[in-house]
């Protein structure tokens, strides 16, 4: 086994560790040791209220953000292509907000679902164009981009017809937010992410052969339109299950992906879709841990720290893009 | 025009109901006892005035961007420039306390300039290769890095928060507390460099070494085009607030209805801007009264829809 | 309101904290994931003498009368304060007064040094301190939120069918007063500020009938305080009314009414209190329209300043009384009858005529 399969899961339970020590209280992993067997003291507390719930959460969330952006970046061969950027988080995050707004008491995961899909269908739509597939990528990125701002701008709208207190809690949740989760919500999205990952597994041989281009594809036994569709919408599920528990968290869907290709030296696409899933959850783990202890005495969403975070990689990504010619 | 129709629709219209005998009264034999003749003079002709400046300059720093970038999809908004002078102002109320007119007029010029400046060199502008998905995408990001800042800030501090609060969409409604002479000068400033260095832009188009060939300096110019957006959008946003997308849907416009002289679409920019903006933040005044839809908004709903459909339009090659 | 009170034991010293954290923890080892809604901390066998609460997110049950007490609602430590008891945490809503405790309050606050916890409820904070209940009520706190914090204390939120920032002051001490086994003293404070104000109504029988507003300006924005918000019921509390124009919005909206720059008339009551967190209020004084107002140009206008404002905002079985004083001086101006005499705070603003 190559020494850099193992760094990712290293990384990832040190990135769990971390997150239950560190908070504005910091503890020692002797006291974390003894919470856990004896049930009692700050140690227990902090695991089974405190931090354990929204560290695992936060793993959950960034395992699925990361899958699911891997998925589009490999099926539109292009590191900029991820549910963050082409709208389908913001879409899921304005059927959210559109239920509370008009008191529709669906399950959040299924309304987060129901927005993810139907971006996905407008970006789908609203981008057909004839073409080689490079330039249709890089039109679907773009109408993707437009359609996030045409969420946010209802989402916003939305916002103002809404009263203070309700409203105030609908601007913080569409930042991205791991505050005051439960294990309810670990379970909620590791249940759902488990499936559709299941779901993933079976397509995996699918992207493999999409790799090689639809008429090799086609030659080969499979149906490229409807595997790339079904691609899409394990994809956008993904993303939504993760926007259900965490709220649209920026940029984490597109950093896990080339990361976790960087770190553990991996090029199929099962390898990389693990990779980035384990590379999501660390990423996610520790913007909280910064966002809940870098000002003492105030607690920052998750978003924050990620979009601080993730904006200059997107830079960075855009001028080695630029040089490569990619763009 | 245009802009005359919407120019009388801002000032005739609104909750109290206003006539042409009323406008003129107001502004020739002024009764300050009269509450029609008092909403004109002191609530709606400020609205108009901002509405002038943020509209115009809006319109116009977009068509200089769109001209230097050679991309479709420049805008003040999109490309994060009104997020680096909101984030000036928000930085400012942090450190100094205050957030008076005053301390944002001089707060949002250096906010808007570093944030063009930072799109211009991470889109790689100043070499002529600003595809329009890297520089849409370098204004994502700048936007994303400066709005998380200032959550990050406003989260910390509540009392910038109430600073900020009407800060964060565009809004024609405190016009009357806003530096509008001070900023309809700087408007004129930059329009005026705008306007002179209209044909070097131009030049500029043909691509920069064929330029330099003939005898300009795209470096300077590309200088000079900074401090006109620069200027034009520190006003805008100094008296409206981020207002997005304004600056994506006037040049194409006025390229229609001027031709293809720069200096032209320049003039025609800023009466359609002006006029977009006046007409969108009427519309916001009388769709749900007596509470008002504020113009960013207005101009978010119509301009994203605009901004795909103008992705649809991009020609294949000038993906490069 | 439903709830039942067992006879109280005598103040024993203080609950065992240690076996009432195991058993809550004991009881969320039940598994979590498969729990729906509140973990409530009545898995633990409540002992005699238990105080039983029933509210919007469930029922609460507190073992005792509760010493050290995490005050996460924006004006419950002053209700807290009024009954003897200083909060370990207090929640920072606005102003910048040490510990988050206003002018009124002070006195009572003695050496206690809470900590202040500012905007999103860290939870962590709150565990550190190790409280016996934690107060919710007009703390805006989610659902999520209440069964995070219900793991760590008991938490008391408003009884069923007040809304989160609804409960009048009057209820909210009772309320509280229950949950710190001073149930009589509630009464006799409350007692003590409606005397206080019926005694101003004895003094002013001139005020009965006549109109009254609280108005704001804000960001560009305009409005009126209306129905059960804090600063209407102020004014209701002593005989005045709204203006036909307010109570026709009232219809439509919730805590205030949000008018038009363009149309002030609704503001033009018998006395109109501008409320600002500054002492000048320039952007007031700059609001076009007000000048045409009658109350204006009849110098029926008071400016609360900033201190006035939080006593008004806060309206607390403490800062009420404290606003009435405050204020009772201008209100006697502006409601003279006579133009001439002046109202102290307007001109200072220079908001009079």
């Amino acid at each position: 086994m190559k020494s850099s399969s193992l760094v990712l899961p290293l990384l990832l339970l040190g990135a769990v560790l971390l997150s239950l020590m560190i908070g504005q209280v910091v503890l020692s992993p002797l006291q974390l040791w003894t919470g856990l067997w004896s049930g009692t003291g700050p140690g227990a507390l902090t695991l089974r209220v405190l931090r354990g719930p929204a560290t695992f959460t936060a793993a959950g969330a960034g395992a699925v953000l990361g899958a699911a952006g891997t998925i589009f970046q490999i099926l539109l061969r292009n590191p900029l292509a991820a549910p963050d950027v082409m709208g389908f988080m913001s879409g899921a995050g304005l059927a959210v907000v559109a239920g509370v707004a008009f008191g529709i008491s669906l399950p959040l995961p299924l309304l987060s679902a129901a927005g993810g899909l139907t971006a996905a269908v407008a970006v789908a739509l609203l981008s057909v164009r004839r073409g080689p597939v490079m330039q249709s990528s890089l039109t679907l990125i773009l109408v993707g981009i437009g359609v996030s701002f045409l969420a946010s701008a209802a989402s916003s709208f939305l916002i103002t017809r809404m009263p203070p207190q309700e409203a105030a809690d609908a601007q913080r949740w569409l930042v991205g937010s791991l505050a005051a989760r439960s294990w309810q919500h670990a379970a909620q999205v590791w249940g759902l992410g488990a499936l559709m990952l299941l779901v993933l597994a079976l397509q995996v041989r699918a992207l493999k052969v999409l790799e090689l281009g639809d008429e090799l594809a086609a030659g080969l036994g499979l149906r490229p339109g409807r595997a790339r569709n079904g691609l899409i919408g394990t994809g956008v599920l993904l993303a939504a299950a993760g926007v259900a528990v965490a709220g649209p968290v920026p940029f984490v869907a597109m950093m896990a992906g080339p990361l976790g290709m960087r770190i553990a030296k991996v090029t199929a696409p099962g390898a990389r879709l693990c990779a980035a899933a384990m590379t999501g959850a660390v990423v996610t783990i520790l913007a909280d841990v910064v966002a809940r202890s870098i000002v003492p005495g105030v607690q920052l969403p998750v978003g924050v720290m990620t979009g601080i975070m993730g904006a200059p990689y997107l830079l960075w990504l855009l001028s080695k893009e630029a040089e490569a010619g990619e763009l | 025009m245009v802009l005359a129709v919407a120019a009388g629709l801002t000032v005739l219209v609104g909750v109290r109901a206003a006539s042409l005998a009323d406008v003129s009264n107001a502004l020739l034999a002024f009764d300050a006892a009269d509450p029609t003749q008092v909403v004109i003079r002191s609530v709606r002709l400020p609205r108009l005035v901002a509405g002038l400046i943020a509209g115009a300059g809006l319109g116009m720093a977009g068509t200089v961007m769109q001209a230097v970038t050679r991309n479709p999809l420049a805008d003040p908004g999109l490309l994060g420039v009104n997020a680096g002078a909101a984030f000036a102002v928000v930085v400012g109320a942090l450190v100094t306390g205050y957030s008076d007119g005053g301390m944002i007029a001089v707060l949002t010029f250096p906010g808007a300039a570093m944030a063009a400046i930072a799109v211009f060199l991470l889109g790689g502008a100043r070499h002529g290769t600003a595809g329009p998905v890297r520089l849409t995408l370098a204004g994502v990001a700048l936007n994303a890095l400066l709005l998380s800042l200032i959550s990050a800030i406003i989260l910390t501090r509540s009392d910038v928060l109430d600073a900020f609060r009407f800060w964060a969409t565009g809004s024609l409604s405190q016009a009357n507390a806003r530096p509008l002479g001070l900023m309809s000068v700087s408007l004129v400033l930059g329009g005026g460099i705008a306007f002179l260095a209209a044909p070097r832009l131009e030049a500029l188009a043909l691509g920069s070494a064929l330029a330099r060939g003939l005898g300009s300096r795209p470096g300077r110019v590309q200088m000079t085009a900074l401090a006109a957006i620069t200027l034009m959008t520190g006003s805008a946003v100094a008296v409206a607030g981020p207002v997005a997308f304004l600056g994506l849907i006037v040049p194409p416009l006025s390229r229609r209805l001027a031709g293809h002289v720069l200096r032209r679409e320049l003039l025609v920019s800023a009466m359609l801007g002006a006029a977009i903006l006046l007409l969108a933040d009427t519309a916001g005044r009388l769709i749900m009264p007596p509470g008002e839809i504020r113009v960013g908004i207005m101009t978010a709903l119509i301009g994203a829809p605009a901004f795909i459909l103008m992705v649809r339009r991009l020609k294949p090659g000038a993906f490069a | 309101m439903t709830y039942e009170t067992e006879t109280r034991t005598a103040g024993r010293p203080g609950i065992d904290r240690r076996q009432m954290m195991a058993g809550l923890v004991a009881g969320c080892l039940v598994p979590g994931a498969l729990c729906a809604g509140v973990l409530s901390p009545s898995a633990v066998r409540a002992a005699d003498g238990a105080l039983r609460f029933e509210h919007v997110f469930g029922e609460t049950v507190l073992p005792g009368p509760a010493r050290r007490v995490v005050s996460l609602g924006y004006t419950t430590q002053d209700a807290l304060l009024a009954l003897g008891i200083a909060p370990v945490a207090i929640r920072q809503w606005f102003g910048s007064y040490p510990f988050g405790v206003w002018p009124w309050a002070q006195p009572l606050l003695g050496d206690a040094q809470p900590k202040l916890i500012s905007g999103e409820v860290s939870m962590e904070i709150v565990a550190s301190l190790q409280p016996d209940l934690i107060v919710g009520i007009g703390s805006g706190i989610s659902r999520d939120e209440y069964d995070v914090l219900s793991q760590i204390a008991p938490v008391l939120m408003q009884p069923p069918g007040e809304t989160s920032f609804g409960m009048r002051w009057d209820a909210m001490t009772r309320w509280i007063g229950r949950a710190v086994g001073q149930e009589e003293l509630a009464g006799e404070k409350v007692a003590a500020v409606e005397a206080i104000f019926e005694a101003a109504r004895r003094r002013h029988p001139d005020w009965v009938g006549r109109t009254a507003i609280c108005a704001y300006h804000f960001g560009g924005e305009t409005g009126a305080y209306i129905g059960t918000d804090t600063r209407a019921t102020f004014l209701a509390e002593l005989g005045f009314q709204p203006t036909s124009g307010v109570q026709a919005l009232a219809a439509t909206q919730g805590f205030y009414a949000r008018l038009s720059p363009e149309d002030l008339a609704p503001l033009d009551a018998d006395m109109l209190i501008w409320l600002s967190a500054t002492d000048t209020a320039s952007d007031v004084v700059a609001l076009p329209l007000r000048k045409t107002l009658e109350a204006h140009r009849e110098g029926r206008e008071i400016l609360a300043g900033e201190l006035m404002t939080g006593a008004l905002t806060f309206g607390s079985v403490l800062s009420l009384p404290f606003a009435l004083a405050g204020l009772e001086q201008d209100m006697v101006a502006a409601l003279d009858g006579d133009p001439a005499t002046p109202v102290p705070s307007s001109v200072t603003a220079g908001l009079a005529p």
